[in-house]
């Protein structure tokens, strides 16, 4: 890319610092090409390197670096590790200062690692390490970016959803988030980077920083991308959005903060001195919002903005697909792949593209084969991965890691150039059996996610767990979902899920078609239980960015947890089938409804008021459509079903007459004359008085009435 | 449900009536936002608050959270059914239940 034409001295700083990475780029993927040409020379050169540099640190002496001359070797005399492996060294490092115990590479930060509840990792990052990610994560993308869609974009601020908190350990080092670290680095500069303020950046605990992200973004117009760590929680701020527009809209408009978002006082005192009163904007949000959020909104309140960067591999991509309907066609995905704290692992091969490849010069890769059943000596190098075969990653990195097991699984799925392209699969403690079956993180999620499509209701998120209890064992599924179709039931997403389930893996079938295996539950969990747990996490120390919802339950806790917050109401196994009968619009067809809802009451113990009352109320719903729905005789369809606990009967009217909406009518007005008062609107209001649930809506061009009524 | 206040200078006792849940939170959010200025002891009694949901849950961290900052809360004549949720949360571990 020509970019010797531009006049550097006229730009700001964060121009330069894009121009720089821009043409940095242009290297970083030229050597790529190359590299990846012939990985195997690459990536062992870089092992040699590190073990030359590091032959005199306390672990390269331990396990005699000075004297390895091959790959062979490596393998033969330094042991397969885990973060355990290291904690000693790391408390030496960070406690004490100690340095040249596991590398010679000057460490500049540790990252903060989502390790298990109250005990983060503390991940070393060398700057040679930090080098890396600066090439591949930035110079890497935005050259590519700049060459889909031009250099405008580098004038204009990013929305940024990392969070930068850094803290100092006892050793004076730097400790947090690794993107904390990289914007850290821009100082007071960073306000010509990013939207958001530092309340939201660095947030303080009991702030809810999806308003202040979205409301200092909101006002921007000429956002040029978004930075987050993962894709999902872009989507809950578009979420966000489209729940609290009116409130975001009105504060933007009066240069105010809503009261009832959550925040300290001095936060809340700090932010209203970086706002004002912006009616203008206001205005041209109110109108983008107002047409809706069926069509792509982003768009239309960032016609700028073309992209996102984040982790959307694995788990994430069904996030990706519901961020379309928000972002449209035009918009770029750059999904950033394995970025671990341990180092970068995988760099997609252009935007868009869900084809990750490994890098030759991050770290130095070892594979062992998932079906070799941890047998160590089956380990092989980046140049004896066979496509379609599944793997565990073993790095050996930048920042003073040897042979680490990154518990990732990921799939061979190809070749670019000569260099292996791998999928993320899963995370391997996140891999359940019961019955010799192997269930991992993608079985799960296939069925999850197909359910969610096949039976179109909304999927908050899930996790699941083996129950080993029962007899036989089973897997039960745990659900957060909104925007269920009226007519899924529990028990039909039950079915659905189980269906799906067995689909995903020939050997979890055949232990379900012979009974080794129970058939798979589900329950449905109550609105906002994800965010209580999300919340939940972050009150014990966790960083918002980083907590994800566990797909697997391990431990009894996050059990107990989800399991008492079951919705009791939902979760009944309604799986119940309405009767349905078809009478003609004809009034001379009430008797008979009546009659047979009658007869379905005997022997319940109804209360003789309770059932005046129902007949009432079909009666006049009934004579209602009668009259009104058509213009000649045609068809009514009447569902119904009794239920217990409390005992009621739930009932549709259903009609394919002209669209009505009785429940938008107000009371009729008493005081007209009879024949002057509106049509139904006196049957209607006894039909209100006397119901204890009532419904509209229209669908497939029918009027669907349903009413409740408790005994 | 209902919400009944007794405030006395700076301290606030709170009593939950019946069903905390995505129904009902809202309005406690609304009473909160309203009455947190200046408290410094907060108590919610929840003798006759028969079921807590995740939205309810999720008041009563942020209220903790908030009290963390500006004194002291505690929840008290927690009702079995309620207490259950309570452990199976691990919201004994974070509140203070007398």
């Amino acid at each position: 890319m020509d970019l010797s034409n531009i006049d550097i001295s006229k730009l700001s700083f964060s121009e330069r610092f894009y121009l720089k990475c821009i043409s940095d780029g242009n290297k970083v993927r030229e050597s790529l090409d190359i590299m990846t040409k012939d990985p195997m020379k690459y990536n062992a050169d870089l092992l040699f390197k590190i073990l030359e540099d590091n032959k005199d640190t306390e672990y390269g002496q331990k396990y005699d670096f000075a004297n390895i001359k091959s790959i062979e070797e490596y393998q033969n005399k330094v042991p397969i590790t885990d973060y355990d492996s290291y904690a000693d060294y790391i408390y030496r490092m960070t406690e004490n200062g100690e340095k040249n115990l596991l590398t010679s590479y000057e460490i500049i930060h540790y990252a903060k690692s989502s390790g298990t509840m109250g005990n983060p990792k503390r991940i070393p990052t060398s700057s040679l390490n930090q080098e890396i990610n600066m090439k591949y994560n930035y110079a890497y993308l935005f050259n590519m970016f700049s060459e889909k869609v031009g250099f405008d974009w580098i004038k204009y601020p990013f929305l940024n959803l990392t969070e930068l908190s850094i803290s100092t350990l006892p050793s004076g080092d730097t400790y947090g988030s690794i993107s904390g670290k990289i914007m850290g680095g821009f100082g007071d500069k960073i306000s010509e980077f990013i939207t958001s303020p530092i309340e939201a950046l660095v947030p303080e605990v009991g702030t809810d920083i999806r308003y202040i992200h979205a409301r200092f973004a909101l006002i921007n117009p000429d956002i040029s991308f978004t930075i987050t760590s993962f894709v999902s929680l872009f989507l809950e701020i578009l979420r966000y959005i489209k729940g609290n527009w009116e409130l975001l809209v009105k504060d933007i408009e009066n240069g105010t903060i809503n009261e009832s978002v959550k925040m300290s006082d001095e936060v809340r005192e700090s932010l209203l001195g970086k706002i004002k009163p912006m009616p203008e904007r206001a205005d041209e949000l109110r109108k983008i919002f107002k047409e809706g959020f069926d069509e792509p909104i982003v768009p239309k309140i960032w016609p700028r903005m073309l992209l996102l960067i984040g982790c959307g591999s694995g788990g994430f991509s069904n996030y990706v697909e519901k961020i379309k309907k928000f972002t449209g066609p035009e918009f770029n995905f750059a999904l950033i792949g394995l970025t671990a704290s341990e180092g970068i692992f995988s760099l997609f091969t252009e935007l868009n593209s869900h084809d990750e490849i490994l890098i030759p010069d991050s770290m130095f890769y070892e594979f062992l084969p998932l079906d070799a059943d941890g047998d160590f000596s089956k380990i092989v190098t980046l140049d004896k991965l066979e496509e379609g075969k599944d793997y565990e990653v073993i790095t050996t990195n930048l920042s003073g890691f040897y042979r680490y097991r990154m518990k990732d699984a990921v799939r061979c799925i190809g070749k670019y150039n000569n260099t292996p392209m791998i999928e993320f699969l899963y995370r391997l403690d996140q891999c359940l059996s019961l019955a010799g079956e192997k269930v991992n993180e993608e079985n799960l999620r296939a069925a999850a996610y197909k359910t969610e499509k096949d039976l179109g209701f909304d999927l908050i998120d899930f996790s699941v767990y083996a129950d080993s209890d029962s007899s036989p064992m089973k897997y039960v599924y745990l659900m957060e979902v909104d925007d269920l179709p009226d007519d899924v039931t529990k028990g039909i997403i039950q079915e659905k899920i189980n269906e799906n389930f067995c689909a995903t893996d020939p050997v979890l079938c055949n232990k379900l078609d012979k009974c080794l295996l129970g058939k798979t539950e589900l329950h449905l969990l109550q609105p906002e239980t994800y965010l209580l747990y999300k919340e939940l996490k972050v009150a014990r120390g966790s960083s918002p960015a980083q907590v994800k919802p566990p797909r697997v339950l391990r431990d009894e806790l996050d059990r107990s947890f989800f399991n008492i917050l079951i919705d009791e109401e939902l979760d009944q196994d309604y799986g119940w089938n309405m009767e349905e009968i078809i009478l003609k619009s004809n009034t001379d067809n009430l008797d008979s409804l009546l009659l047979t809802i009658e007869e379905l009451l005997e022997d319940k113990g109804v209360p003789m008021k309770s059932k005046l009352q129902l007949e009432l109320i079909i009666e006049e719903l009934f004579v209602n459509i009668c009259n009104y729905a058509y213009e000649k005789e045609d068809e009514i369809k009447i569902q119904y079903v009794i239920l217990n606990d409390p005992l009621r009967i739930i009932m549709n009217f259903i009609d394919s007459g002209i669209e009505f909406n009785p429940l938008n009518m107000d009371g009729p007005d008493l005081t007209l004359e009879a024949e002057k008062r509106e049509i139904g609107g006196l049957g209607l209001t006894i039909v209100r008085k006397n119901v204890d649930g009532i419904d509209y809506k229209y669908e497939n061009n029918q009027n669907i009435l349903t009413i409740e009524k408790i005994f | 449900m209902d919400i009944e206040k007794q405030k006395d200078g700076k301290k606030l006792d709170i009593k939950l009536v019946g069903r905390l849940d995505t129904k009902t939170a809202p309005e406690l959010s609304e009473v909160l936002k309203d009455s947190l200025t200046d408290v410094e002891e907060l108590t919610f009694d929840l003798s006759d608050l028969i079921y807590i949901s995740s939205a309810g849950l999720r008041i009563i961290l942020s209220t903790q959270k908030t009290m963390n900052v500006q004194g002291s809360m505690k929840v008290t004549n927690v009702q079995d059914i309620v207490m259950e949720v309570f452990e199976s949360t691990g919201f004994v571990d974070i509140l203070t239940i007398e």
